[in-house]
């Protein structure tokens, strides 16, 4: 099997209230993007002839880029990696610079998967965030729907009153049938501007009983309709699941180019540095970290129960987690088939404590 | 040198009235500190005196003046820390009374001369900080005068920040305190006033020499331990510590001995020769009376044996604590320990866990009840858990006399307080034309919860507060029992009341609804007298954890979220299976009154 291979575009037109990605605002980038992809293509070199088999171009926002731009890179990974291969490219769209014509080329360069960060319907709540776009540029794109087979869209929920809205948004994320799509728990940052607007009281969020009340119904209409719940903040028609992002959960090898991007490659897990000039100019990567035998298993299993599918525990592992159940009652949270344990869809929300008390029982 | 040239003086005064500022100022103007050395309230060294800008720890520093062995010794201003300015006393023949002059005379400052009136100093009263505009003088001089008898031209002025009056002050100190009396040809008698451990040395004694000399391998006797040691290093505070060949009567400094077993070595007891002992031993201490206990229980159950040690070893640093073994069904393993005030106690768990690296955690602070059983038994109440409320007959409280000195502005409200905590008004004299002295007796656990703060906040932060044990009296008392998870939780009980208890137990589930985070079940928290449960509040159970959003392949951030989480969880103790902060123990601490 092939690996993963993550690109990551630092740039944005604007900072999202709530986000901590490194990416910067276009007026204050200090370099040249064909700098920047020349770049790129340097550190591809670090891992030649690879085989990949998903492609991630994200961000950042990867959209704010010329389709010349985009094609540049994609021919940069056809020379450096065999991609003969290769089974879902993704790249991430902002809705805000949605174009037909851009996206028909980006086609044409191979590219089959689009996600889409929609973050919500509602424009007040839009503006809450931070976002640029407003409703109207996803009532455009609803037009050109049929021209994608694998379309994704992001929507985020935790603000207040999100609770009442939830139901508005889902009615009008089933209209786009999307085969995949993630929807994600507003985390506040320390560092962003939400952080601030939360402080000074600028906004408030949903109460954790309220946000748990969001996402149970979520999961109950995104079911009703076909979705199949396959990560916690994940759904997919039956075979749309995300290849790419997969690797991650499953812990797979993968490679993530450009700056601040991590990989997981030849057992070493490696970050990069999140200044361009250091990047560039000190070897790309800031922590390379060698994963030993047990760090593996911990991180396999960190990462498989974020999965309905769950982990694969070997023997010892089995045994130590099922007298520790035992003696604390935790198997009404969870799912044990075979070898496999899961946790039960009901308490993905608490799935950090679970998963931390297994952790800590197991290393 | 001849002891004549040797002055031994403490300063003392209320709390941040100078007292430490006074000794930097005087360090410098007599060059006993490099300049590029000092800095403020240098002889606070501790961490937490320096954070907290007070005074914990009495110090002591030689200091060479015009031909002068000065020794000085700084003391703390705190009510819970009078012990330690009683000790220092005993090792002086003077001491400089400090009064802020923009406060006039204060609770301690009127504690402290009586405990300088009891043994006998001189004291030297100066007026500090008349470099800030609102300093009252005048008023202050006659203050003085009125209360303490000093007139007007024995009150020196300074300002300890300028550094205006210091040269006045140690003239005056080597004009009128007198020379130590000890005679170095008689035999040795020397008092330790303090000591503390380390490693290698062992047993550090703080000692003022009152007879005789001390040298090098001489060999010496503990009178009250009746221990045997000779003598391996000899020195004085500068303020290190530094080796000197001998200490002769007069003189404050220090000796090891290579002792490792520190119940030998008693701080109060007297040092004699070995080979030539004197009959008498010193007057020594009174021995302190903890004014309130608590449950201290280290958060890692496995290190209660290095608690044990870092107690013994504090203790001998500080005589002012007590303690004894607990256990508790909530908490292990765990002392009971014994305190003058909060204030101590707080400093205390901070050196613990600074000092001796123990995360602690500490059970709500109570007085010492008096339980009288129907079968005749009379029985000291350390632990609220451990009253038996089924075979009570009767129960006794401490009650202190407490005396509040205030601007008259604020009479007011503070007999209003007094009232609402249950106090006895005694009296009340006016001081000056606008100054008052109330006095009035009160039972300990009202001054221990809340009430300086209250007083403080009433009076605008003007009116200051002392107060002495008087005796015990009968009172209509109840336990309060916690349970939480249906489990009573033993570290939780307190003893209230009963006029209160319904209050109390709704205000204190309340309080540990609000620091029980929530669990994956659901939890019960609930209040009761006897079997009558007279509050209830639930923990919900967790809904929601910080959940990840979308991480790339950032895998090791989510691994530090994890780990981020299991050290929050370690810094609680688990009771049952619910895990509880450490902070929810002191939670009766936040409970306001009516
Ligand atoms: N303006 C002015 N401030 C002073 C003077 N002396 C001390 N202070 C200030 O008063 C505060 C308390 O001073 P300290 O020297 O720590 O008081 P203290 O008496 O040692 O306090 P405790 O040890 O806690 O009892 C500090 O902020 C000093 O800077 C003075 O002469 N003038
Ligand atoms: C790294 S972003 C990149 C996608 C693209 N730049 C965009 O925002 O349209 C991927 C997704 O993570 C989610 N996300 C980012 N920050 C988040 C936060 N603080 N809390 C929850 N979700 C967040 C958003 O839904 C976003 O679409
Ligand atoms: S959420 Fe997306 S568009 Fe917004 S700042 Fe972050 S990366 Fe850029
Ligand atoms: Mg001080």
């Amino acid at each position: 099997m092939g690996k993963g291979l993550y690109i990551h575009i630092p740039l944005c037109f604007k900072k999202c209230n709530y986000c901590n990605f490194v990416s910067y605002p276009i007026s204050k980038v200090k370099f040249k993007i064909t700098d920047y992809i020349k770049t790129l293509k340097k550190e591809m070199k670090e891992f030649e002839n690879e085989k990949i088999d998903t492609v991630y171009i994200g961000g950042g926002t990867p959209s704010l880029l010329d389709p010349e731009e985009i094609e540049n890179i994609v021919s940069g990974i056809k020379q450096n990696f065999k991609v003969s291969g290769l089974e879902e490219f993704t790249i991430e769209i902002n809705p805000f610079d949605f174009n037909i014509e851009n996206i028909r080329k980006m086609q044409k360069s191979g590219i089959n998967r689009f996600s889409f960060g929609f973050q919500s319907f509602d424009n007040n709540k839009l503006e809450k965030l931070g976002r640029i776009h407003r409703r109207r540029d996803l009532e455009n794109i609803k037009k050109y729907r049929e021209e994608f087979n694998n379309f994704s869209l992001d929507l985020i929920f935790g603000l207040k009153n999100d609770i009442k809205l939830i139901e508005s948004e889902l009615r009008k994320l089933i209209e786009f049938n999307p085969q995949h799509i993630s929807i994600y728990n507003l985390k506040v940052e320390k560092n962003t501007k939400i952080f601030k607007m939360l402080e000074n009281n600028k906004i408030e969020l949903d109460n954790e009983d309220a946000q748990s009340k969001t996402y149970s119904y979520i999961n109950r209409l995104l079911k009703e309709n076909g979705y199949n719940h396959y990560e916690i903040s994940n759904y997919a028609k039956k075979g749309f699941e995300s290849k790419h992002n997969l690797k991650y959960w499953r812990f797979k090898p993968y490679i993530g180019l450009g700056v601040s991007a991590s990989g997981y490659y030849d057992n070493i897990l490696y970050t990069n540095y999140s200044s361009y000039d250091k990047y560039k100019n000190n070897g790309y990567k800031s922590i390379q970290k060698e994963i030993k035998k047990v760090q593996k298993r911990y991180f396999r299993i960190m990462m498989g129960l974020r999965l309905k599918e769950g982990v694969i525990l070997n023997k010892e592992e089995y045994s130590i987690i099922r007298k520790f159940f035992d003696k604390n009652n935790l198997d009404k949270y969870f799912i044990f088939r075979n070898k496999r344990i899961s946790i039960k869809e009901k308490y993905f929300f608490i799935s950090n404590s679970l998963i931390g008390r297994i952790l800590d029982e197991l290393f | 040198m001849d002891n004549k040239k040797i002055r031994n003086f403490s300063i003392i005064a209320h709390i941040d009235h100078g007292k430490s500022t006074l000794a930097d100022r005087i360090l410098e103007f007599t060059n006993t500190i490099e300049k590029r050395d000092m800095q403020d309230q240098f002889l606070d060294t501790m961490d937490i005196e320096r954070e907290r800008g007070i005074t914990v720890k009495s110090q002591a520093i030689r200091i060479m003046y015009k031909g002068h062995k000065l020794h000085l010794i700084d003391t703390p201003g705190h009510v819970d820390f009078s012990y330690e300015v009683s000790r220092a006393l005993k090792a002086c023949e003077g001491a400089l009374l400090i009064i802020d002059g923009t406060q006039g005379i204060q609770a301690q400052t009127m504690a402290n001369v009586y405990l300088a009136m009891e043994t006998d100093v001189k004291i030297i009263p100066v007026i500090n900080k008349i470099d800030l505009p609102g300093v009252k003088i005048e008023e202050t001089k006659q203050e003085i005068y009125e209360e303490l008898g000093y007139e007007e031209d024995e009150i020196l002025l300074a300002s300890a920040k300028e550094g205006i009056g210091i040269e006045k002050i140690l003239d005056t100190i080597i004009e009128r305190i007198p020379a130590p009396a000890g005679d170095e040809k008689k035999s040795l008698k020397a008092l330790i006033f303090d000591s503390h451990y380390n490693s290698y040395q062992g047993v550090i004694l703080y000692v003022r020499i009152i007879d005789g000399e001390i040298n090098k391998e001489d060999k010496i006797l503990l009178m009250g331990s009746q221990a045997k040691y000779e003598v391996h290093e000899i020195g004085i505070f500068e303020p290190k510590m530094k080796k000197v060949d001998k200490l002769t009567a007069g003189d404050v400094g220090y000796i090891t001995a290579g002792i490792k077993d520190i119940t030998k070595a008693k701080v109060g007891d007297t040092i004699t020769s070995a080979e030539n002992p004197v009959d008498k031993p010193l007057p020594g201490y009174r021995e302190m009376i903890p004014m309130v206990y608590c449950g201290m229980y280290p958060t890692d159950n496995d290190r209660y044996n290095e608690l044990r040690d870092a107690l013994d070893k504090l203790a001998l640093n500080d005589a002012a604590i007590r303690f004894e073994p607990d256990t508790s069904e909530a908490l292990g393993f765990g002392f009971r320990v014994g305190f003058l005030g909060l204030l101590h106690m707080e400093v205390t768990q901070e050196r613990l866990e600074r000092e001796f690296d123990i995360d602690l955690v500490i059970t709500t602070p109570n007085v010492v009840y008096k339980a009288y059983y129907e079968d005749g038994e009379v029985k000291e109440i350390h632990n609220p858990a451990q009253l038996d409320q089924s075979r009570l007959e009767r129960i006794e409280e401490p009650y202190v006399k407490a005396e509040i000195i205030t601007p008259d502005d604020y009479i007011g409200p503070i007999m209003k307080l007094c009232t609402d905590k249950n106090a006895d008004h005694k009296g009340m004299e006016y001081l000056s034309s606008d100054r008052v002295l109330i006095k009035f007796n009160i039972p300990l656990r009202q001054i221990i919860f809340n009430f300086y703060d209250r007083l403080k906040s009433v009076s605008s932060g003007y009116a200051s507060l002392d107060y002495d044990l008087i005796g015990y009296k009968e009172s209509d008392l109840v336990k309060l029992t916690i349970l939480v998870n249906k489990k009573p939780v033993d570290a939780l009980t307190t003893i209230v009341h009963r006029d209160d208890a319904h209050y109390r137990g709704r205000q204190l589930a309340r309080k540990l609804k609000e620091h029980i985070p929530r669990q994956l079940f659901k939890v019960p928290i609930q209040a009761s007298i006897g079997k009558r449960v007279v509050s209830r509040v639930t923990v919900k159970a967790l809904r929601k954890n910080v959940t990840s959003k979308c991480y790339g392949g950032d895998v090791s951030r989510k691994k530090k979220l994890l780990e981020k989480q299991k050290e929050g969880k370690k810094r609680m103790k688990k009771v049952g299976s619910v895990d509880i902060p450490q902070e929810a123990f002191l939670s009766i601490l936040e409970v306001d009154d009516e």
